[in-house]
């Protein structure tokens, strides 16, 4: 039986081709639009085989098919057709534009809904919104595409971008939306590739993530990866390089940090009437400046940028294959990314290699199954920035007096000679690396107390990070009866991570050094599973449409994580690098493990009512009970309730409407209104309610001179039972509209979300033993307007589209918890800066707190706002300076194509917000050119700054206030694009239906006046410390050579 | 059928999943208070809990610096916050200059901190004993929970003592007090000085007390003994004004000589670096040791992590690292320059004067630099560039005395030490040097004998108070020797014995309380100091002189006119909102405040 299924099988293999070539007819014809325009680039396929041909520019076409084929027309952006050949040789076809593109469905969660249903405020970014860009990151590929959200992204390789939908609603950090990717709960969506995934929905309005509950307070975003399509096998290879560096350059140069520190130190005088420091200034550069054999002249004028930065190349591959048929759907890719950043050398690598596997199978008209996987090996390397004594900060304060390399001993400072010497003598104290590389050894500053040189801060450790994820959901889709759908999907995450770091002793100098040996492992696996079911009835009566769903929910979050380290002046039984492992201890080695796995749950069930009359009238009602587990709700506080209702009125259906208006030129006009209540769960974690014993907390030696602890044991803090979850609630009303045939769409959103039930650090009388206790409270305010206008259109043969959305944002601290007073944080304290973010009732989170400059005084001193005017400007005199988040974003993106000629420019920018770099230190530091070019003296009286002499130290009030405050607004051409598609008929005979090559400049124009680094990445801590600049990783320039292939 | 059949399962699966005991999910590495204090070892968990506490808050560090030292010790007038510049450690100048208030960070932490460690005696005291809100029994109660009550009563006895010293009248928090209770306010001072010494009675007599097993018995200078609750009741008497009850606490303890004794005048330096703890003039010393097993943060604190750079000279301002200096200083406390003058005429070379600081010529020429020509002629030295004070900005609030009392010693210098090997102060391979394993010092012998000696001032026993004063005296090496009991005599000691040990300005406050001192002569005193606050230089590198001479400047402080008002601090603004504690003197205005509270 199956020998005979075999045999029959290559015969009608080999029979077919013969058979189809024998009653093969060639088909011409043209194709234009509904104005009598040809259409070029038309895809004209024989349905069922991978046949298939394009429409020339004059819309001319040629294809040889079976006499009886069917012929599919297709084009983006207008309807698809089929024609029967039917023996006939010419077939002409006209295509509609697609004004069904309201009909577009969209996800919801647990279901879909048409989009002209749409009742609650849910932007929907599709595969083409996505297409060619640059960025491996799902989230950063949002930016600038939809209003209402704030895209947070750090500029070093392999650091994720971060999402913030509709505000900032909370002290914590925890205010990421909630991901959901095909029905999977995940945390971060770094690891999806945007070409991989056919929508993004972002459910901005509470009565849509409303159905989420208690984890939607944040916002939803839903994403669905690609599947495949009826018809043939389809095969896309896309690979880009890219060619990155940053070349900003905003600090001093040699002349001008001697004239900046001359300036600085030049008017102080001793009791005598002497000018000392200028002394000082030229006496340190008759110390120890040298003729220096690596500058032109011998004269050190070192960038250190330059210094520490270097164009690089990154490389990304991508291919997919995918297909189907009525029985099922196939798509699977791989995409492979290496981003080697901008720092030297390569200790900033981001490495992922990921695979998407997608199927879908129907096993009989009422049951469908399928899965979707995603594989994900990733690895990364960092070096440190935004912060004291990191690498970046060392990169701007080092002085450009300083060569970056000492190519003998005798150019060294007498520090690190000192340690050279003894090296040299055996006699150090420990075995010390000096830093350097084939060209010497990297120098450290003499002139100033600078830990070291950026790339020996680089050096300084040495760690890996990588680890894999599988993701994955199977599914079952039941039919039983019509209307009604039920799902059970189980979703699955399983993640392992491993990181190393090994440091050894290495001398920079007196501040940057290190006596003792450090080595760590550490391996986090975790398992996560969730089980869902949930069942759609679809009900239909009249004029009357009714969904309706239930649904339950469990999740399983489980970790086992081994942390190992161990440090102290000799831990290893050899330092050759094949030891450099945890196996390699000595016995001796004192050594922290630490390891307890982890479990938390969730249980939840949920339903959604929808009605529609009439395609006029829609009304949506969610509803989800949520219970969570033991380590964050005491058992008889865990459930929670959240309830949303909204609704659309459609009045471009009323017959009053359409009866009264032209509805060419008013297409469509929806007014909808809705009101929701989320939960954000993500603030509560660790049994935050309880006190119990923490045992073995302290320790105490009894014996004076020998070491042995003895440990205590105490109440960990002070009991709240009554501790729940931040509770959002949203009011939002929009207005969804389309004019002049569908050319013109606009979109209009009010909104207000209010926040409570925050999780406050309440002060108690630190007479019941402790200082504060947790407790709910306080009410945070986000508001705005979200304004999204779009327009498309085609002369001739030239198509385009433009697009823009504008979003406001109203972020206002109601209250606090009642007892709960400001929350200030001094994150640059160890600067010296007196600067400080605040958490403050009647203002935005986390504003800046700093004084008012008022400008200076006959003698060029500086001079501050004195709030209580007691002639002192201390702590009491800082005030409201600055907002840390935008006050309004925007964004602008421009398609158009010709000829086979492509462009694209996608733009955004943010504004309204504040920056203060705390990057000036005392001494012989560099810094900001802007300071020197801004400051008041003799050849420039109009500088609007105090001369550096009178704001020497970083203590003092100027670099805390509005004199070193800069407006964070920014404009960025994200990507200008051109991409050129070789005609089909030259790469058809290459096996190729499409063939695109594009060059891009990506993050290449910036308008800003933010004198720093970069506005984008300056400030992207996410609560408390934004706006402080302390030398991020900068966004770099990009060129990018890219293909695309299609067979 | 299969198409009914399924969504029958999944039904069934439904309420299968639902079960909510997979929700309840004990909580790791904890046990419920319910089931704990019911055990000796529970009860030396607790004791050790309290000890550790203490050590690492009351005598830790906070930021960069230790906040008891911070508030008790600027505040005197022989003591000045020093730094890079006049806005250098606002920190200490609040203190130093008065302009402190009620929001001060410093100010908090150091009460919060003592609450907070009276607290933890309570969970020994109210869970082992009947001394808890509804006067309940304990759940387990042993000859050994005995002995860790009575230690937890002295503990909490000594801090009740430094809260009624520094605030007047703090609350007297005698049990644990539950979370929705509120702190009752002290009627006086005396009323919280009397419970003290009351307590402290009834842990001496209750036979359950550690003794000092002789000299040399280290480990009892760690925890609560006798001694210890002898010399607290003696000085909170003295506080108390009742020099009688004072001698009666205080004498057995000055007379036990089989446990306590001054150590040698070439030793006296030992009682602030490592090589003294524990020593036999110590009473109570929280002790640290550093250990590579203990949590990381816990050692840091412990190790007074950064204080040890403020208790360096300014060393980004020096021409090279002086060797006994064990991190980048910041020098964040200069000896005051009268009172150094004094000090010098009084001791001239005595090793407490040296142990206290050096004059300019033997900071420069007898101390260890980073130079090729260290103890080399006095030519080569004069005119050596890797010594002296190399930035032209000089030493801010520093005359030409240069303090080390207090230093973490990188190199225990010759200067006192002579060739005899000592160990080092700080941990270099752990913290990069800017830490110190010295005990955090409490209570010493020396304060017990002044003490006692002035409260026998015009008393019966004024001989004896003369032969406790001048135990002192000799041990000093100073050569000067009281035959006479006097106040003035006392004062003039103890200034120098106890130069920045946490005496001085409770002293001052204490004898203008007591008539011994003017209040306007002591505002006088400190007008004077900050209207001529000193910076000092080297003329080798402003000037180019040939060799190193050093200089002194002045310039005046920015600084708030003591007041009476200062005699006391005003409770936390968050203590005062949420205690409703009122403050008194002129800080009383503040009482009706209505404030929100700042932190």
């Amino acid at each position: 039986m199956n020998l005979k299924k075999h045999v029959l099988g290559v015969l009608l293999a080999i029979a077919v081709p013969i058979c189809a070539t024998a009653q093969n007819v060639t088909v011409k014809g043209q194709v234009k639009d509904d104005a009598g325009e040809p259409l070029a680039l038309v895809s004209v396929a024989e349905l069922g085989t991978t046949n298939g041909t394009v429409t020339d520019l004059d819309g001319n076409y040629s294809i040889s098919v079976p006499s009886n084929a069917t012929l599919q027309f297709s084009f983006m952006g207008y309807t698809t057709i089929t024609e029967q050949v039917n023996g006939r040789t010419t077939i002409n076809a006209t295509l509609s534009e697609d004004a069904e593109l309201l009909e577009e469905v969209v996800v919801i969660g647990y279901g879909v809904q048409k989009k002209s249903d749409l009742t609650g405020a849910v932007t929907s970014v599709r595969a083409d919104d996505l297409k060619n860009l640059s960025t491996t990151d799902a989230a950063a590929a949002l930016q600038g595409k939809v209003s209402g959200i704030q895209v947070l992204s750090n500029a070093a390789p392999g650091s994720g971008a971060e999402l913030r939908i509709r505000g900032y609603s909370s002290n914590s950090s925890n205010i990421s939306p909630l991901y959901i990717v095909d029905g999977l709960q995940v945390s971060s969506i770094q690891y999806l590739d945007p070409s991989m995934i056919e929508s993004m929905e972002i459910l901005k309005d509470a009565a849509s993530a409303a159905i989420y509950g208690a984890e939607a307070g944040n916002g939803v975003v839903l994403i669905t990866t690609k599947s495949g399509q009826d018809g043939k096998a389809t095969v896309i290879y896309s690979g880009k390089a890219t060619l990155q560096n940053y070349t900003r350059r905003p600090l001093m140069n040699r002349e001008e940090i001697i004239k900046y520190l001359g300036l600085e130190y030049g008017n102080i005088t001793d009791s005598e009437g002497n000018p000392t420091n200028k002394r000082w200034v030229d006496q340190q550069i008759e110390n120890f400046d040298y003729n220096h054999p690596l500058y032109d002249g011998g004269v050190i004028d070192q960038d250190w940028i330059d210094a520490y930065i270097e164009p690089t190349w990154s490389y990304q591959h991508s291919l997919s294959v995918s297909g189907g048929n009525k029985s099922g759907h196939y798509f699977t890719s791989i995409n492979y990314v290496k981003n080697d950043g901008v720092v030297r050398g390569d200790k900033d690598v981001y490495n992922r290699l990921t695979a998407q596997i997608n199927a879908d199978y129907n096993i009989a008209k009422w049951l469908q199954v399928g899965n979707n996987l995603s594989i994900e090996k990733w690895s990364t390397k960092s070096v440190s920035q935004r912060g004291y004594g990191s690498s970046f900060e060392q990169m701007i304060q080092m002085d450009p007096l300083t060569p970056v390399y000492w190519t003998t001993p005798e150019e060294m400072s007498l520090s690190v000679k000192t340690v050279y010497d003894a090296l040299q003598a055996g006699t150090a104290d420990q075995n010390y690396r000096l830093f350097r590389d084939e060209n010497g050894w990297f120098a450290n500053t003499k002139y100033s107390d600078m830990e070291g040189s950026p790339l020996a801060k680089r050096d300084a450790t040495d760690g890996t990070n990588g680890g894999f994820n599988i993701n994955g959901t199977i599914f079952a889709n039941l039919k039983p009866v019509k209307g009604l759908t039920i799902t059970s999907r189980l979703g699955y995450r399983l993640n392992q991570g491993v990181s190393h770091s090994y440091s050894s002793p290495f001398w920079i100098g007196d501040r940057g050094n290190q006596t003792t040996y450090s080595i760590s492992a550490n391996a986090s696996t975790g398992w996560y599973y969730q089980w869902e079911n949930f069942a759609n009835y679809d009900l239909s009566f009249g004029s009357n449409f009714i969904t309706a769903m239930v649904g339950m929910s469990y999740k399983e979050n489980n970790s086992d994580n081994v942390s190992t380290s161990a440090s102290g002046p000799d831990i290893l039984k050899s330092y050759e690098d094949n030891f450099l492992y945890m196996s390699y201890l000595k016995s001796d080695a004192p050594i922290t493990v630490s390891n307890a796995p982890g479990r938390s749950a969730s249980l939840a069930y949920f339903g959604r009512l929808i009605y529609n009359y009439d395609n006029r009238y829609n009304f949506q009602a969610n509803f989800r009970a949520d219970a969570f587990d033991s380590s964050k709700l005491p058992a008889d506080n865990r459930w929670g309730y959240f309830p949303s209702f909204s609704a659309g009125w459609t009045i471009s259906n009323e017959s009053f409407f359409k009866d009264n208006v032209d509805t060419d030129t008013f297409n469509f006009v929806k007014l909808r209104a809705s009101w929701g209540r989320n939960g954000n769960i993500s603030v509560l974690s660790g049994y935050p309610y309880t006190a119990t014993i923490s045992k073995g907390s302290s320790w105490y030696q009894y014996g004076v001179d020998q070491i042995g602890s003895t440990y205590g044991s105490a109440p960990g803090g002070l009991a709240n039972p009554n501790l729940t979850w931040e509770t959002s609630e949203q009011f939002d009303l929009g207005l969804n509209a389309r004019f002049l045939n569908n050319r013109l769409t606009f979109d209009v959103d009010y909104f207000n979300k209010q926040t409570k039930d925050l999780l406050f650090s309440v002060s108690v009388p630190s007479e019941l033993g402790f200082t504060s206790a947790m407790a709910n409270g306080g009410n945070v305010l986000n508001e705005g307007w979200e304004f999204e206008l779009g327009w498309r259109d085609r002369i001739g043969k030239f198509n385009y589209n433009v697009s823009a959305n504008f979003s406001t944002l109203h972020n206002e601290v109601l209250s606090l918890a009642e007892g709960s007073a400001p929350t200030r944080r001094s994150d640059a304290s160890s600067t010296n800066y007196k600067i400080q973010t605040v958490f403050e009732e009647g203002y935005s989170i986390w504003y800046l707190s700093g004084f008012k400059y008022l400008g200076m005084d006959e003698n060029g001193d500086p001079q501050f706002e004195d709030l209580n005017g007691d002639d002192i400007i201390g702590t009491e005199d800082m005030q409201f300076i600055g907002h840390t988040t935008p006050t309004y974003t925007y964004g602008i993106n421009v398609n158009m194509a010709w000829n086979g000629f492509d462009f694209t420019l996608n733009g955004t920018g943010a504004g309204g917000n504040s920056i203060l770099p705390v990057l000036h230190r005392a001494g012989f530091k560099n810094n900001l050119k802007w300071y020197l070019d801004n400051s008041r003296t003799e050849d420039n009286p109009g500088g609007t700054i105090p001369s550096p002499d009178k704001i020497e130290s970083p203590d003092g009030p100027f670099w805390s206030s509005t004199g070193n405050l800069f407006k964070g607004d920014y404009f960025r051409i994200k990507q200008i694009q051109l991409g050129y598609t070789i005609p089909a008929k030259i790469t058809k005979k290459a096996a190729i239906n499409e063939l695109r090559i594009y060059g891009s400049l990506d993050d290449f124009f910036t308008i800003t006046s933010y004198p720093g680094l970069d506005p984008e990445t300056a400030s992207t801590n996410s609560t408390s410390g934004r706006g402080l600049d302390w030398g991020s990783y900068p966004t770099m320039k990009k060129v990018i050579l890219g293909v695309s292939l299609t067979f | 059928m299969k198409k009914i059949l399924f969504p029958i399962v999944l039904g069934c699966a439904f309420v299968a999943v639902s079960c909510e005991d997979k929700l309840d999910i004990p909580q790791k590495g904890t046990v419920s208070t319910l089931e704990y204090y019911a055990s000796d070892a529970d009860a030396k968990e607790a004791l050790t809990d309290m000890y550790a506490n203490f050590v690492q808050n009351v005598a830790g560090t906070e930021g960069i610096d230790n906040p008891e030292q911070v508030i008790i010790n600027y505040a005197a007038d022989d003591i000045l916050a020093a730094g890079g510049h006049i806005n250098d450690h606002d920190g200490f100048r609040g203190f130093d200059e008065f302009d402190y208030d009620e929001a001060n960070g410093t100010l908090k932490a150091a009460y919060d901190r003592y609450t907070g460690a009276i607290y933890h005696a309570n969970l020994v005291i109210s869970n082992f004993s009947t001394e808890n809100r509804k006067g309940a029994a304990p759940k387990f109660e042993s000859e050994y929970t005995k002995k860790c009550v009575e230690e937890a009563r002295v503990m909490r006895a000594y801090l009740h003592m430094m809260l009624a010293i520094l605030w007047n009248q703090p609350a007297i928090i005698d049990r644990l007090l539950e979370p929705d209770e509120f702190p009752v306010q002290a009627e006086s001072q005396k009323q919280v000085l009397d419970w003290v010494i009351a307590e402290c009675d009834k842990a001496i007599n209750s036979g359950y007390l550690l003794k000092r097993d002789g000299k040399t018995d280290k480990d009892a200078t760690a925890r609560m003994t006798v001694g210890f609750a002898q010399f607290v009741a003696g000085k909170a008497a003295m506080f108390n004004n009742d020099p009688a009850t004072a001698r009666k606490y205080l004498e057995p303890l000055v007379n036990n000589t089989a446990d306590y004794d001054l150590v040698e005048s070439s030793e006296y330096w030992t009682n602030f670096h490592v090589a003294g703890d524990g020593n036999c003039e110590k009473i109570f010393e929280p002790n640290y040791i550093y250990d590579p097993n203990a949590d990381f943060w816990g050692n840091t604190f412990r190790s007074r992590w950064m204080v040890a750079d403020v208790f360096c000279w300014r060393t980004d301002h020096l021409a090279s690292m002086p060797a006994v200096c064990p991190a980048a200083g910041w020098n964040g406390g200069a000896i005051q320059e009268d009172f150094a003058k004094k000090f010098l005429e009084h001791d001239g070379n005595s090793p407490r004067r040296r142990a206290c600081f050096l004059t300019g010529d033997e900071w420069l020429y007898e101390m260890e630099w980073n130079s090729k020509v260290n103890f080399g002629t006095m030519d080569e030295m004069e005119a050596d560039s890797a010594r002296g004070i190399s930035l032209a900005d000089g030493i801010y609030s520093h005359a030409q005395y240069f303090e080390w009392k207090h230093m973490s010693y990188a190199k225990v210098p010759k200067i006192l030490a002579g060739d005899k090997a000592y160990p080092s102060d700080n941990i270099p391979a752990v913290m990069g040097g800017a830490s110190n394993q010295k005990n955090f010092n409490c209570a010493r012998l020396a304060e017990a004998l002044l003490l006692y000696a002035e409260a026998c001032v015009g008393s019966g026993d004024a001989a004896k108070g003369l032969a406790a004063l001048n135990r002192v005296q000799t041990r000093s090496g100073s050569g000067k020797i009281s035959s006479e009991l006097t106040f003035e005599a006392v004062m003039e000691e103890k200034q120098y014995e106890m130069w920045f040990e946490n005496c001085r300005f409770p002293d001052i406050v204490r004898w203008i309380n007591t008539g011994k001192l003017n209040l306007n002569d002591v505002v006088a005193t400190y007008h004077k100091i900050h209207e001529n606050l000193p910076t000092v230089y080297d003329k080798f590198y402003t000037q180019g002189a040939p060799k190193h001479e050093l200089y002194v400047t002045y310039s005046k402080a920015d600084y708030q006119e003591f007041d009476a008002k200062h005699m006391y601090l005003p409770f936390p603004r968050d203590a005062r909102t949420a205690n409703h504690f009122k403050n008194v003197l002129g800080w009383a205005s503040l009482n009706d405040s209505s404030e929100e509270p700042a932190e």
